[in-house]
């Protein structure tokens, strides 16, 4: 998952990346994330901001040595090595890709949420974002608009 | 009466233990039996929102101060990340950020007790540190990571606020790190840190147990910072407490040394265990020195397992899995 982005780039994306804010449709109710200008399932362009649980359910996954990592990452998989990367169906209903941490034997269907993490940094600018993490059940925020 | 809503507390899943430590360096760290120790994609604002992420609902903020001194930049507001992951802010939101010593996390609740006293709305605390890969080994090895966030409220159902009393002196040389560098320092001068802790500690107690026309066996604990247990003690000692009263709320032996976090950890292990009417002592202390005194009571809320929990699960890992993750090597 290369995931190079510009400084201008990061900040207007700031909402979905570390406050998981999607759009849901005022026609249909489909919830897009990452939110987009159209609605995926009618193309309705009548959205309203929804701030998504974070917690879903794994799909799929894969594991990105150190050595096949994109350069961004690099500092990381010098200190922890390489990592899992999952597809995760996040309960609202949007699908979304992320690094999965604290987790070494990935299980299809577990339940996971979203933790804010450091993604990387470049031009000594951190870019923070949502990686998935095993959802124990305890508590969680609650769900709201 | 304003005090405390909810609490909550994060620590990274990875564990240094004390018969790692002594299998690759030859002895233990005293006092510790095992610490968190941070991922490499964790920084004191991650902690930070990991830990404000286990305080329930929705709660509108009027304020919001965050306490650490391991923030990942010098110069800049750093709290925006955190109101962005708690979807919090804009030009509603009041908020401070405390940076400049282990005091920071007692000063960000002073803060927040003055403010929501004063707006009527709830605030929230977040101290977070994680352990600086710079600085000498001796130093580094009693620093752990970790953060607690505690929501502030005109209605405080775990703990109302009582008073609080402030004390600070000019104590140089011990725990600080120059300007324009980066590594810890102290001039290990044998019996001046104890010293001046306990007497910035005496110089906040004291006034606050005059005006409260209490004695220290009024209250249930007395919550000091994650320092040393030689130190705690003699701390505690110092202004008329005992072990009883300090030792069960002191996390230092499953977390090391959290810094700006240390205090206020050690607060929610008070509130994890005290009983409605139980009278806590909080002392935020800074090498510099300054030190920080409030006065609670146990609500009804109180006892939720909020550190226990959050230190389960832990996964250890070996001596150079974790040089390598706090980037000495
Ligand atoms: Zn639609």
């Amino acid at each position: 998952m290369g995931a190079h982005v510009s400084v201008p780039m990061y900040r207007r994306t700031l909402a979905a990346r570390v406050g998981l804010e999607g759009r849901r449709c005022d026609r249909c109710s489909a919830v897009s994330f990452p939110p987009r200008g159209a609605c995926g399932q009618c193309r309705g362009r009548s959205l309203t901001p929804v701030r998504l649980s974070g917690v879903g359910t794994l799909q799929a996954w894969t594991y990105i040595t150190a050595a096949g990592a994109p350069p961004e990452f690099a500092a990381q998989v010098r200190r922890d090595g390489g990592y899992h990367v999952g597809l995760v169906a996040l309960q609202e209903g949007p699908r979304v890709a992320g690094q999965l941490v604290d987790v070494s034997d990935p299980e299809i269907g577990q339940p996971v949420r979203a933790v804010v993490r450091r993604l990387y940094e470049e031009e000594g600018v951190v870019r923070y974002g949502f990686k998935f993490a095993p959802h124990m059940g305890e508590q969680l925020p609650a769900e709201g608009v | 009466m304003v005090g405390l809503a909810a609490y909550g507390c994060y620590f990274p899943a990875a564990r240094l233990t004390a018969a790692e430590t002594e299998r690759v360096w030859g002895s233990p760290i005293a006092d510790l039996d095992s610490k968190p120790v941070a991922a490499a994609d964790e920084d004191a604002l991650t902690l930070a929102a990991a830990a404000a992420a286990t305080i329930d609902g929705d709660a509108a903020l009027g304020s919001m101060s965050l306490a650490s001194t391991t923030l990942p930049y010098r110069r800049r507001v750093q709290i925006g990340v955190l109101a962005r992951a708690l979807r919090s802010g804009g030009d509603s939101l009041f908020t401070t950020e405390h940076t400049t010593s282990a005091r920071a996390g007692t000063e960000a609740l002073a803060v927040q007790l003055l403010a929501v006293r004063a707006s009527g709305r709830s605030g929230m605390v977040v101290a977070a540190d994680v352990a600086s890969p710079t600085g000498d080994a001796h130093r580094a090895a009693v620093l752990g990571a970790g953060a607690v966030a505690l929501l502030v409220a005109e209605d405080g159902a775990v703990a109302t606020f009582e008073a609080s009393a402030h004390h600070v002196a000019e104590d140089p040389g011990l725990d600080f790190v120059p300007a324009g560098e980066s590594a810890l320092q102290d001039v290990q001068v044998s019996g001046y840190t104890q010293e001046a802790l306990g007497a910035a500690v005496r110089g906040a107690v004291e006034p606050l147990l005059h005006r409260l026309g209490r004695t220290p066996s009024d209250y249930r604990f007395l919550v000091l910072g994650t320092m040393p247990g030689r130190l705690l003690d003699a701390a505690a000692r110092g202004c008329g407490f005992t072990r009883e009263q300090s030792r069960p709320v002191w996390a230092f032996p499953s977390t090391g040394d959290l810094g700006a976090a240390g205090a206020l950890t050690n607060l929610a292990l008070a509130l994890d265990t005290a009983e409605p009417g139980d009278r806590i002592l909080l002392v935020g202390y800074g090498a510099g020195s300054g030190a920080d005194a409030l006065s609670f009571t146990a609500g009804e809320s109180a006892g939720r397992g909020a550190v226990a929990r959050a230190l389960a699960g832990g996964r250890p890992v070996d001596a150079l899995t974790y040089l390598r993750m706090t980037g000495r090597i």
